[in-house]
């Protein structure tokens, strides 16, 4: 071998070296900013905890810029005032890698063009979350959305889409005077979500509508609301919507609030 | 005509670098979810099997019916729970005259978790994707409390 071929084969190595370095450089950058996403999409979790929803949507917004493609800092980034974010989460739902990932987008792409009264518009065929954004869509159309029965063959529903599903199926069966899907909707919520501050509100529903819990108990819940973090008007208007719902406990919440069922029949 | 040293050599060492690449990235993907600890915190007493301030070793998914999960309550170290995994993503959970039924089945045991604040019968509810209903003894940090766990909650798998 040539002292020139020994300089070729080494120069073909540096060249080589530099190229690999620089893919592992972009590789180590990318490594990071993922990490600092992880850690500011964990500490924007810990926000939504605390209720401080506007300091979650800014570290995941900030976690979002760093890594635009993924899915779970996009959707906590969100704020549904805004316009644009629907532009955003189209781009990462047509970036999404994974199917499931897709799909949670898609929903949340959904639920909000049905809650700026727009139609859902997104392909969620053969899922819990399509056949619930359809209910939602029946409602606001003022159409009947029919009894709501998820099938065990189709992929589960998100946690926001079934949240608000079941409430505005509740809302609308309350204003029906559908007392049974009033309280299996209540009752959903009630699983879901039982530290939400609406819990005590949806606690003395179904235990208002349950034909074997004694009249006392049913006060002691109207009570916890009326202590709860939303006393005073609104519990209120709370055990006044249950009285006008359940003319079986309308003696009982007299007795007890004579204001609350003034001028029901 | 036989190949030159240095060429030799330069494929040995890319060999050598490529393996031990490939080595570092198998061990920072599947090594993590093997290490991950918490301890139990120092009041719990609500799964049995588990002793206030021992540490316990967590597993990484997949998790199923009957799997011991742990999970965040709160944002401190101790704000640590335990429950047994009694619902499913997509599982229909509800209580029908103070049983717990998970797709009309009921949950073994359920009996000694006691009924949920004097009602007997609430639900169905459908347990969203990547959540889990998880029971415990007294419920003082399960899903009767909490609601589902979710995905940013889950520790982990706790170890056999």
């Amino acid at each position: 071998m040539t002292s020139g071929q020994r300089n070729a084969i080494g120069f073909a190595m540096l060249g080589a070296g530099l190229i690999v370095l620089l893919i592992s450089a972009l590789m180590i950058w990318g490594g990071v900013q993922r990490w600092f996403a992880v850690v500011e999409t964990r500490e924007a979790f810990d926000q939504l905890r605390r209720d401080r929803v506007e300091d979650a949507r800014k570290l995941a917004r900030r976690a979002a810029d760093r890594v635009p493609d993924e899915p779970t800092p996009a959707l906590l980034a969100v704020d549904p005032t805004d316009s644009e974010a629907l532009d955003r989460l189209v781009t990462v739902a047509a970036n999404c890698r994974r199917h499931v990932d897709r799909q949670a987008v898609l929903a949340a792409i959904g639920l909000m063009r049905l809650a700026a009264g727009k139609p859902s518009d997104v392909q969620l065929e053969g899922t819990a979350d399509g056949r619930l954004l359809q209910a939602i869509a029946a409602v606001r159309a003022g159409r009947d959305p029919g009894k709501l029965k998820l099938s065990k063959d189709e992929e589960p529903p998100h946690y926001q889409v079934l949240r608000a599903a079941h409430t505005v199926l509740m809302r609308w069966a309350w204003q029906e005077g559908k007392v049974s899907e009033t309280r299996a909707h209540a009752g959903a919520l009630l699983l879901l979500r039982p530290r939400a501050p609406e819990a005590p509100a949806l606690h003395f529903l179904v235990g208002a509508s349950s034909p074997v819990m004694p009249e006392a108990d049913v006060i002691r819940l109207g009570e916890a609301v009326r202590d709860g973090r939303d006393g005073g008007v609104r519990a209120e208007a709370v055990i006044r919507a249950v009285a006008a719902l359940l003319p079986m406990r309308r003696a009982a919440i007299a007795a007890k609030w004579p204001k609350a069922v003034e001028g029901l029949p | 005509m036989t190949t030159p040293e240095p060429v030799i050599w330069a494929i040995r060492t890319l060999i050598w670098f490529a393996a031990l690449a490939v080595g570092l990235v198998a061990a920072a993907t599947w090594l993590p979810p093997y290490f991950n600890r918490v301890q139990v915190p120092p009041d719990y007493e609500d799964l049995g099997g588990l002793i206030p301030m021992t540490g316990v070793w967590l597993t990484a998914p997949p998790y199923f019916p009957g799997d011991g999960l742990a999970y965040r309550t709160g944002d401190g170290p101790e704000d640590i729970g335990f429950g047994i995994i009694a619902g499913m993503p997509g599982d229909n959970v509800r209580l029908v005259g103070g049983d717990l039924l998970v797709e009309d089945a009921d949950v073994p045991s359920w009996k000694e978790f006691g009924t949920y604040r004097g009602i007997y019968d609430i639900g169905p509810m459908t347990v969203p994707a990547g959540h889990y209903f998880v029971v415990s003894r007294f419920h003082q940090r399960d899903s009767m409390v909490l609601g589902v766990i979710g995905p940013d909650q889950i520790l982990g798998k706790v170890r056999e």
